[in-house]
């Protein structure tokens, strides 16, 4: 067994069933906190103040009474603005979307209730959650950079401390990209394990919906809460659930690591590439095993990535890209476009491709016998809001498809896969590791990254303005 | 994928309902220039892999 940091999550809960703090304090502490500092993070889209302390009042009245309130009784929550919550609008970063409020919540919104959280309000995503930007969010580290993608806000909100979870989706890096540039963790857990009944599709065969939290332990926690079959998902596997928060402690001594850093993992920035270096050091103490491994099949992410993106996309947003193509932006009207227009054998050719670039990856395990591979989760920081391109010794790079293509392969592959904090570059902006595990394989994904996170101080370092959101 | 002339993505536009000024059709074509060589090096990575059924993505392993 090995000594792991205890999350936030886990601390709260002691301390709410102790008595020493309750759900409308903290709940109250977190809008208080939302109020004072997100006119700069612009973190959340809509808070529900009402619903909210009405939640944070049912959850203190359970726990005063001693029963079992839940996992996440009476801690404050985010959700990305792409999720379904009964009462309130789902706007999905979009014009295209109007004001009236969803009839019912998402399954992973009952559930999240289920487990006791208290939602205060919906987080700023990329429009349609097709982008790494998210604006108008910006990065606590840094407010004239950007959060990252599309679950943006959530990342934003997470770093701040003015929640220590928010629900967040991942298509091609939409959990991973934020967590990464934000420093915080952020799990896309295997494709099927989480319901996506009730939250606005980009790409249905590439969608994953997972946690950005404080800690790897709030990670395991939160997404025990969301995770397991769905009959209103048919795509939810009918595997059963580990206990996430157990396995934690299990300890990293033999693991093998697979090793990735060539390939569509180069180039990246020096910070970037010190920073990971020091990662696998540090996992090698712990007792890993490290083996490099070189998968040239991922070197197609990128195209088979966007030839399913591009006509999924265009199918899920027809109607509006038709009546409306106005309310979307140019960029993203002409990925949906472009959708409509590329002949059927191209999609094909992308599921294909995907079925290479998954069989690549299981290869790598298996020949090498490893547990879990790890690469940096990103090759650079957080860009400017307005800057479209990043440059790699020179190379200049598209913003989108630098951070994509080392993320997207294990959406392609429908893998676990974790963005742990690893460090700063020499602007003081988070650096991320990113661990992949086997499918279903999250239990051993956690394990890793909350020994590497309990043997590292990178969760102690906070922007400033945490300490002006407390 | 041959790469799409301005009259051919104009007529699959419109057999969509794509049609106004938000479609820019000269801008399309410029960008489908990416999405032709990408189409390519989907052919050379596929040109050795084995048959199967695409749309029968699970992500568990055997």
């Amino acid at each position: 067994m090995t000594a792991v940091r205890a999350g936030r999550i886990a601390e709260t809960a002691v301390r709410l069933r102790d008595g020493s703090v309750t759900s409308v304090g903290l709940t109250t502490a977190a809008l208080a906190g939302i109020e004072r500092v997100d006119d700069r993070l612009r973190a959340f889209r809509l808070v529900d103040r009402e619903g909210a302390l009405e939640a944070a009042r049912q959850a203190d009245a359970l726990l005063e009474a001693g029963k079992d309130a839940g996992p996440l009784a009476g801690i404050p929550v985010g959700i990305k603005d792409i999720v379904d919550m009964a009462g309130l609008p789902t706007r999905a970063g979009s014009p295209a979307y109007p004001e009236h409020a969803r009839t019912a919540d998402a399954s992973v919104v009952t559930r999240l209730r289920e487990a006791g959280a208290v939602i205060v309000g919906k987080t700023t995503t990329h429009e349609l959650a097709c982008g790494v930007y998210s604006p108008p969010a910006a990065n606590p580290w840094d407010p004239d950079r950007m959060p990252g993608g599309s679950s943006g806000g959530s990342g934003a909100a997470v770093a701040a401390g003015l929640v220590p979870m928010a629900l967040g989706s991942d298509t091609g890096g939409s959990i991973r990209i934020p967590a990464s540039v934000c420093g915080v963790a952020g799990i896309k857990p295997t494709f099927g394990r989480v319901s996506r009944a009730g939250v606005e599709a980009l790409a249905w065969s590439l969608d994953h919906i997972g946690p950005l939290a404080t800690t790897v332990a709030d990670c395991a926690v939160s997404l025990q809460a969301i995770a397991g079959h769905d009959p209103a998902d048919p795509s939810t596997s009918r595997r059963p659930v580990p206990d996430f928060s157990a396995c934690l402690a299990r300890g990293v001594e033999g693991l093998r690591l697979g090793v990735l850093r060539s390939g569509s993992f180069s180039p990246q920035q020096e910070g970037v590439v010190a920073a990971f270096a020091e990662a696998v050091e540090v996992l090698r103490s712990l007792g890993c095993e490290p083996v490099e491994v070189e998968i040239p099949q991922l070197d197609h992410t990128l195209a088979a990535e966007f030839a399913i993106v591009g006509p999924e996309a265009a199918s899920y947003h027809r109607r509006v890209l038709r009546e409306r193509p106005e309310s979307i932006s140019a960029e993203i009207r002409n990925l949906f476009a472009i959708g409509t227009i590329i002949p059927s054998s191209h999609y094909l050719a992308g599921l294909r491709a995907r079925l290479v670039i998954r069989d690549a990856l299981r290869s790598a395990f298996e020949q090498h016998g490893l547990d879990v591979m790890v690469t940096p989760t990103l090759p650079a920081t957080a860009a400017l809001p307005d800057q479209r391109e990043l440059s790699f010794g020179g190379l200049l790079e598209d913003v989108t498809a630098a951070y994509v293509r080392t993320t997207a392969p294990f959406n392609l592959s429908g893998q676990p896969a974790l963005s742990v904090p690893c460090g700063f570059d020499g602007k003081g902006l988070p650096i991320g590791l990113q661990i992949a595990g086997r499918p279903f394989d999250e239990a051993s994904v956690l394990q890793v990254g909350a020994a590497y996170e309990s043997a590292t101080p990178w969760v102690d370092h906070r922007p400033p303005i945490h300490a002006e959101a407390r | 994928m041959a790469e799409p002339s301005r009259s051919r993505i104009a007529r699959v536009l419109e057999e969509n309902g794509l049609t106004g000024p938000a479609f820019d059709v000269a801008e399309l074509e410029t960008l489908m220039v990416g999405w032709v060589l990408a189409a390519e090096e989907l052919d050379r990575l596929l040109a050795s892999a084995p048959p199967g059924d695409p749309t029968a993505f699970l992500p568990d392993w055997p």
